[in-house]
């Protein structure tokens, strides 16, 4: 029988990878935060126990997601990103910064089969982003980004999810480590009082409108 | 040339242009898994020969045919879901180059090897020729499970789109027990890659094999030996064996080669990884339909 679908079940986490469990059993400390990989399921972070998922974008650097938290870890280096309601805390000798890098990139990235977002970076503090099937109506949206190594960086858009589109309701932030290298992603959709979603993908680069381009403010 | 590097990579730039290296299958490959380090295997296998496998590093393992002496080697590891990976090394002790190839199923405590070699051709010395054995996986306080993964017909009739970058997609069908079809469109970098060679041979047909590992989940592997019988002279890469690990319930694939490279010239061993996300694909009839001209 044909075993190819379109992965309806898993949604937009369709093409998630599998969970990496390089990290279970281990433990960092950044100062005064402390991050401990109880075992592949649970860690400990500051004093709270959290399940969590982990996934990989390239062999040393790691996702996190945990509770309203997530967490970039780079394993050679001794560097990670943490991001609470709190906000962001960069850690490690020589730590990632912000950077305006990313300005003047668009990519479609494609979480399933026919599932994918289109983001536009188009300013230092800005987004542009749409969500499948209506990839031309766009949101503009506040967003930070975070050089991470040659070619991978952190995304982060503060936007709401529109209704009707392969992404669910309720979610209001996607938190996505991109590596330009291999034009991959890993990451999770983020929203007040639901679970965050963990996903991969992959990218392309297709035509966008010169328009989505043009900064605001 | 590109921008100065200046702190926080390459200046601003349109990330479309970012310096990457060019690629063809392995674009999409997922991050290595280094998870199974200080991990121990007793594979019993029903071919009698029984293999401990050790884990000592992030690319080092030792391994042994049960009581001999272990020998190290390189190994390389991917994940297609949380517990089934795809392990494969080169033996070095081999005056043929062999690779093993496993598929280490921890959910089911089973094994599948595949173990690969080159050079037993006399007419053809760069064709590879794969041999495969199943097991289990011994574990303590457990009993060995009398299940297996083994041969399959159950993704007979499956056609799907596999994209292994930003502008190389294949489209496979899985038509017969022991081979497997390959087409793609114009606007694949596989028209101007591999048209070359394919379009010389009387259709892409390719012996392959067909394992189950569980439900959604299969060893496919090809060998190129029509392209290595009969086109050896316009394709770069000679008797290509490919190991998939197919992920239909996800739709995704982790896999590795194991061959020979002819290029300018010069001749040099390929073991790659290599990953690919799928989406199901229509196949016009006539593709579907046509006869295997390789077969009787």
């Amino acid at each position: 029988m044909n075993q190819s679908n379109f992965g309806e079940k898993y949604g937009i986490a369709q093409y998630r990878f599998p969970h990496a469990y390089d990290l279970a059993g281990r433990e960092f400390c950044f100062g005064d935060k402390l991050i401990s990989f109880d075992d592949r399921e649970v860690l400990s972070f500051c004093g709270e126990k959290y399940g969590y998922e982990c996934l990989k974008i390239e062999k040393d650097t790691y996702f996190i997601s945990f509770g309203e938290n997530a967490a970039v870890l780079d394993d050679a280096f001794g560097k990670a990103l943490f991001i609470t309601p709190d906000g962001y805390a960069f850690c490690g000798d020589d730590p990632w910064q912000f950077t305006d890098n990313m300005t003047g990139t668009a990519v479609r990235w494609v979480l399933g089969s026919e599932k994918y977002t289109n983001h536009v970076y188009c300013a230092p503090d800005k987004a542009r982003f749409s969500w499948s099937p209506f990839q031309d109506t766009y949101i503009t949206a506040p967003a930070k980004y975070t050089f991470i190594k040659d070619g991978i960086y952190l995304v982060d858009i503060a936007g709401e999810i529109p209704q009707n589109v392969c992404a669910p309701e309720g979610y209001d932030r996607v938190l996505f480590l991109e590596d330009f290298e291999h034009v991959m992603l890993v990451g999770c959709l983020m929203g007040k009082g639901v679970p965050p979603i963990t996903v991969s993908g992959y990218g392309k680069f297709v035509d966008f409108a010169p328009s989505l381009f043009e900064q605001i403010g | 040339m590109y921008q100065i590097k200046i702190r926080g990579g390459f200046g601003r730039m349109d990330l479309k242009n970012y310096p990457r290296r060019e690629y063809a299958i392995e674009q999409f490959t997922q991050a290595q898994c280094y998870e199974l380090i200080g991990e121990k295997f007793f594979f019993v296998m029903d071919g009698g020969y029984d293999y401990e496998l050790e884990i000592t590093g992030k690319t080092t393992c030792l391994w042994n045919l049960a009581g001999e002496e272990p020998e190290e080697s390189e190994y390389l590891c991917l994940k297609a879901d949380d517990t089934t990976y795809l392990f494969t090394y080169e033996l070095k002790s081999r005056e043929k180059r062999t690779s093993h190839t496993y598929v280490i199923d921890k959910e089911q405590m089973l094994v599948t090897q595949l173990t690969c070699t080159r050079g037993l051709n006399p007419r053809f010395p760069f064709m590879v020729k794969s041999e495969y054995d199943f097991g289990a996986i011994k574990a303590e306080g457990r009993e060995l499970t009398f299940k297996r993964h083994y041969y399959t017909g159950e993704i007979l009739g499956t056609t799907v789109q596999w994209d292994w970058n930003t502008e190389l997609f294949t489209q496979h069908a899985y038509l017969e027990p022991a081979y497997y079809r390959i087409t793609w469109t114009s606007d694949s970098q596989a028209e101007q890659s591999f048209t070359r060679f394919t379009s010389a041979l009387p259709s892409t047909d390719e012996p392959a094999t067909y394992i189950k590992i569980k439900d959604k989940m299969f060893l496919f592997v090809l060998t190129e030996m029509n392209n290595e019988r009969y086109v050896n002279h316009l394709s770069p890469f000679r008797s290509n064996n490919m190991a998939f690990l197919q992920n239909y319930d996800r739709m995704y694939h982790v896999g590795r080669t194991f061959g020979t490279l002819s290029k300018d010239g010069v001749i040099s061993d390929i073991q790659i990884l290599f990953g690919a996300f799928g989406k199901p694909v229509e196949l016009n009839e006539e593709f579907i339909t046509m006869k295997n001209p390789f077969t009787v």
